[in-house]
């Protein structure tokens, strides 16, 4: 879902211009909706149109979709998010916790024909304008669940090859979907030879204490770093190596021909160190102080 | 009463307002993995805790009336001090090795049997809370109309007592409120948290013991 923190339009200074204007957005508001959890802007931007969340006189990009190139994915980081492909034996089944504008998704199912994908996504309001705005069409092979991420898995009766976790609320993730406990739940609906990918964008989460609490859980975690946002890969079993990556990414890009294609992806790998912070768990996990996550992020870099 | 004791009881007020608010801030934390972080988790929270502070009221009163000494009072506060103590037994994590410290033979989450037994999530949010909060915070409502009970000289000066009480037990909960969400949170667990205010009240359940205040007309 979200990820990408950069203002991309500038609020009024008085909140009541705030509540009856709301921001000024340069290319044009399409359509802007209040649901239960978020403030909705869709928006267009240059050749794109864009998804917003508006919290606390801030906007936060949720995601972006070109209509005129649909199997373009505009946001670098979701571009990571398909190399999950490359690790999973043999990837059929897809669950997407954080739908947004959905278009991970649809790219992942136009491009291979055998994946089927359920999206959960907490806001159905957002679920209504991703259809509406970014051509998200629920169908045999793209499943589409209004709920909550944690507790979907908790009761689905299903496993999955590959978990993709990008469940951002405005300016956090709810802290139950970062735990250990929440990545234990998930390795448990994993097939053999399954890998959840989690998006950490280092600017809202504590990306050291997500890296640590997957590490706890996961025998591997590779992270890959594109345009301000941390990617990571967890896996069991042996390491794969750099080669084995790359010879299992380009094998899939030759059979599916993704736009992006996945063994350049793969190239930018970094295995970070087993890390020693405390792992989050359901019993402290402070994701909503982001004052001091900020601040400690800003010391990381 | 002399003056200091009334003093000191108002002060017990604010501690334990403190720990009331704090600890349905904490609360709040063990219910979402198991019940999902919509509104509901909070309105079943909150209105458990009014439910437990509308039956405190009712037989707080009651009880004051029967017996206005603040030993009786502080065996209350005691209890639900007690009580607050098995809690984080009930929080028992799931899936990873951590047992609880004075409880290590629970396995099971007791949330997450709720959470898979109760078949609509409200339902169970609310199932939830009563198990965690209802009984102490009950217990702790007893405060409120035993302090007003213990300080009340004369029906001259009722009006006053009564809002001196509400103010000052609302003024703890303010402090509870924030300190907890917005200090304590940041560096210790709800196990953690739940623990400190049990040991908080007990403190304070101890304290109201050892005052032996008693209302003005108490013949014993």
């Amino acid at each position: 879902m979200t990820m990408d923190f950069t203002r991309r339009a500038v609020f009024g200074a008085l909140p009541l211009v705030v509540c009856h204007a709301g921001p000024a957005f340069a290319d044009g508001l399409i359509e802007r909706r209040e649901s239960q959890y978020n403030t909705i802007y869709i928006t267009r931007e240059g050749p794109y149109v864009a998804m917003l969340f508006g919290v606390n006189n801030q906007l936060f990009t949720e995601n972006l979709y070109d209509p005129a190139r649909p199997r373009f994915l505009p946001m670098e980081y979701t571009r990571v998010l398909t190399l999950s492909l490359a690790y999973a034996a043999t990837p059929s089944k897809v669950l997407e916790i954080g739908l947004g504008g959905g278009r991970t998704a649809v790219y992942l199912t136009d491009h291979v024909p055998t994946l089927s994908v359920t999206a959960v996504e907490l806001d159905p309001e957002v679920i209504a304008m991703a259809n509406k705005h970014f051509g998200v069409r629920p169908s045999a092979r793209l499943r589409i669940e209004a709920g909550d991420g944690r507790i979907f898995l908790t009761q689905s009766r299903d496993r999955y090859d590959i978990i993709i976790v990008d469940a951002y609320r405005g300016t956090f993730v709810p802290f139950h979907l970062t735990t250990q406990q929440f990545f234990i739940l998930a390795k448990r609906k994993l097939n053999a030879g399954g890998a959840v990918v989690q998006n950490i964008a280092p600017n809202v989460l504590l990306t050291d204490s997500m890296i640590a609490t997957l590490q706890a859980v996961f025998d591997n975690v590779d992270t890959y770093e594109i345009a301000g946002s941390v990617v990571a890969i967890a896996y069991d079993g042996p390491a794969k190596t750099q080669a084995e990556l790359v010879a299992r990414a380009t094998a899939l890009q030759s059979q599916y021909r993704f736009t992006h294609p996945l063994p350049a992806i793969a190239r930018t790998r970094t295995i970070p160190p087993k890390s020693a912070r405390r792992p989050l768990t359901d019993d402290f996990a402070p994701v909503e102080h982001l004052r001091g996550i900020q601040a400690h992020n800003a010391r990381r870099k | 009463m002399i003056p200091r004791k009334s003093i000191l009881i108002l002060v017990y007020g604010f501690l334990i307002g403190i720990a009331v608010m704090g600890l349905q801030m904490a609360t709040s934390r063990p219910l979402t993995p198991h019940f999902g972080s919509d509104i509901f988790v909070w309105s079943s929270l909150i209105s458990v805790t009014m439910l437990a502070m509308m039956v405190g009221y009712y037989v707080g009163g009651r009880v004051a009336d029967a017996a206005p000494r603040s030993e009786v009072l502080g065996v209350c506060v005691l209890a639900a001090a007690a009580y607050l103590a098995v809690v984080p037994a009930l929080l028992q994590q799931e899936f990873i090795a951590d047992p609880d410290p004075f409880f290590p033979g629970l396995k099971r989450s007791t949330l997450a049997w709720i959470s898979a037994s109760v078949p609509s999530l409200p339902l169970g949010a609310i199932i939830a809370s009563m198990l965690l909060v209802f009984v102490p915070f009950t217990l702790l409502s007893f405060f409120s109309p035993f302090c007003i009970r213990l300080l009340l000289a004369d029906a001259e000066h009722g009006g006053r007592i009564a809002g001196s009480v509400y103010s000052i037990t609302t003024f703890g909960n303010i402090i509870g409120v924030l300190g907890t969400s917005l200090w304590l949170m940041t560096f210790m667990g709800t196990r953690e948290i739940t623990y400190l205010y049990a040991a908080w009240l007990a403190l304070c359940g101890v304290g109201l013991v050892v005052l032996r205040a008693k209302a003005t007309d108490d013949p014993r």
